[in-house]
């Protein structure tokens, strides 16, 4: 039944307006699925059912009535649990949101909602988006639906794994260390890490302010595009996002390939899967430079220090007073502390932890510091690079999906899984993964890094690797 | 390596409460972690300015006016409150009578 029914939002959009289908068919067709399917994955915390067959109700009624539809109008989409929609439950997959029922719709809501796409659940990830795994989530791991003893990736995992699994059309995700880009690789999706700017923050439950960002999960790169655009631009309640305009490209494009970005760690399959695509896009006329990040290997300890320094900040709102889970304790300070203690997860609280080590006086200047000035290196490398290339492209992750339970003992193996995907965020610049391959039958993806809001090439070159691939 | 007293320092400064058994799990964690990222320090950095942010921005100024929130909206805050009155926030006395 599933094989009757578009896979792409492009294709749902015309059976739609074809009325080849109605809105409720759709809808429903994705509930059914998340009721076969997710008790095993498991990518849902809360499904809409009733309010979503309504709001498909409405769009059916709209289409009879003038037949006119806007693309994403009438769209079953899934929404990551640290965006906020009002008057829902909102937790971010932590115990001390539990209760939380947001006030307002964040900033990507309300444009989704004026779009007219239909929101079918909150999909789980780790907690306040801090993991790469799904299995620091409060409420219990995400499976890979290409392996139920994997996990999908994260933090945005329940949002590539519901997209994998057919429970959706597309998904909402953030990405502050490539929680979008690499559960996307894990699961076999495209996923996409706006520029720094692109999208506005508001609503979206803060972790690291200066990196997080919301972006686009899709089936293909088209359906990525256009949930972006439906998605970006300047909001008055972030100061931090801008305007963009489209670039205008002169030439040829020209691929950069960082060596920093080809060393040890690499499984062999995926060495081998990489260097396929990289021929594949070789061969079809485009230019190929290698090129050097020299400042790769040290992206990973400073996104390291400014991550749990500012989690340390944001995280400190979170005191058993205004968001629902408390602890009653005979005084403020000691309700903070057992509210904290009991709500906040291991990883939580590790960072939190890490955050006021780092920004105590006497290590401030050695850690936090040093690590700003790390950073401006780090960004100067991309820019040295974007003067010559147009494009750099990598894997997106060093390996494949591991075991459920193979990296939580050690979270410094856990931090390993954002080599290749935190330099970006630490530079601010847009990156997507497209799937490009499978070894021993798990998905591989392949990163394409663009210049700052040029998401454009971005997805040109990915639309282009697609036919390239699938032909 | 960082010792308990400074696990349990930094837990007062978080506002968590630690077991003995978290006391030595966090120390062994944040020590693996600290002596990691240290080899930060041994970059060179001499007239780097350091990276706050992604872009340059510079001081967005706004209106400094009050709006007043819907009654709705009001409602949806005292709600998540564990105890309101009047549409306030009631919390625990901080001062000693």
């Amino acid at each position: 039944m599933s094989d009757a029914f578009p896979k792409t939002i492009e294709k749902a959009h015309s059976a739609l307006i074809k009325k080849e289908i109605s809105c409720e068919e759709l809808t429903r067709h994705y509930l059914d699925v998340i009721s076969e399917r997710d008790g095993r994955i498991h990518a849902f915390l809360e499904v809409f059912d009733d309010a979503s067959i309504q709001h498909a109700k409405r769009v059916d009624e709209k289409i009879v009535r003038d037949g006119g539809l806007g693309m994403l109008e009438g769209i079953p989409i899934a929404v990551k649990d640290n965006i906020l929609i009002e008057g829902t439950r909102t937790t971010a997959a932590s115990r001390i949101l539990a209760n939380y029922s947001a006030s307002y719709d964040a900033h990507v809501i309300r444009l989704l909602k004026s779009a007219g796409s239909i929101f079918l659940g909150k999909t789980n990830m780790d907690e306040f988006a801090m993991g790469s795994s799904c299995e620091n989530s409060a409420f219990g791991p995400t499976r890979n639906p290409y392996d139920e003893t994997r996990v999908p990736g994260g933090s945005s995992g329940g949002s590539t794994a519901a997209v994998a699994a057919g429970e959706c059309l597309a998904a909402l995700g953030s990405d502050t260390g490539g929680s979008i880009r690499q559960p996307a690789a894990f699961c076999g999706v495209v996923g996409l890490k706006p520029t720094y700017g692109a999208v506005s923050r508001s609503g979206l439950i803060a972790m690291a302010s200066s990196l997080d960002q919301v972006g686009p999960i899709a089936n293909t790169v088209g359906d990525t595009e256009l949930l972006f655009y439906a998605i970006r631009g300047k909001d008055a309640q972030d100061s931090t996002s801008v305007e963009t305009k489209k670039r205008k490209k002169t030439g040829g494009l020209v691929i950069g390939i960082p060596k920093e970005y080809f060393g040890g760690g690499i499984g062999s399959g995926e060495r081998k899967v990489i260097e396929d695509a990289l021929a594949l896009i070789s061969n079809s006329g485009v230019t190929m430079k290698n090129i050097s990040l020299p400042h790769t290997d040290y992206a990973l300890s400073c996104y390291y220090i400014i991550v749990p320094a500012e989690v340390s900040a944001n995280l400190s709102r979170y005191d058993g007073i205004r968001y629902g889970f408390t602890k009653e304790a005979g005084t403020l300070f000691e309700t903070y502390v057992q509210s904290r203690s009991y709500g906040l997860g291991s990883e939580a609280r590790r960072r939190t932890m890490i955050g006021a080590y780092v920004l105590s006086s006497g290590y401030y200047d050695a850690y936090y510091l040093q690590a700003q000035k790390v950073r401006t290196l780090v960004r100067q490398d991309f820019e040295k690079a974007f003067e010559e290339v147009d494009v750099i492209l990598s894997l997106t992750t060093p390996q494949v999906a591991f075991k459920i339970g193979e990296k939580t003992k050690d979270p410094l193996t856990m931090y390993l899984q954002d080599v290749y995907t935190c330099p970006v965020n630490l530079a601010g610049l847009p990156a997507m993964s497209v799937p490009c391959g499978f070894v021993d039958g798990l998905p591989v993806g392949l990163q394409i890094i663009g210049r700052s809001f040029d998401e454009e090439t971005i997805f040109e070159l990915g639309k282009k690797y697609e036919i390239l691939r699938d032909g | 390596m960082i010792s308990k007293d400074e696990i349990k320092h930094l837990a007062i400064l978080t506002r968590l409460e630690l077991s003995d058994r978290e006391v030595e799990e966090f120390q062994k964690d944040l020590t693996a972690i600290i002596d990691y990222v240290s080899e930060l320090r041994s970059i060179h950095v001499e007239g780097v300015l350091p990276m706050t942010h992604a872009e340059p921005l510079f001081n967005i100024m706004r209106e400094d006016a009050c709006k007043e929130p819907s009654g709705k909206t009001v409602q949806q805050l005292t709600n998540s409150f564990p105890d309101a009155k009047d549409g306030y926030l009631k919390v625990s006395r901080v001062f000693e009578r």
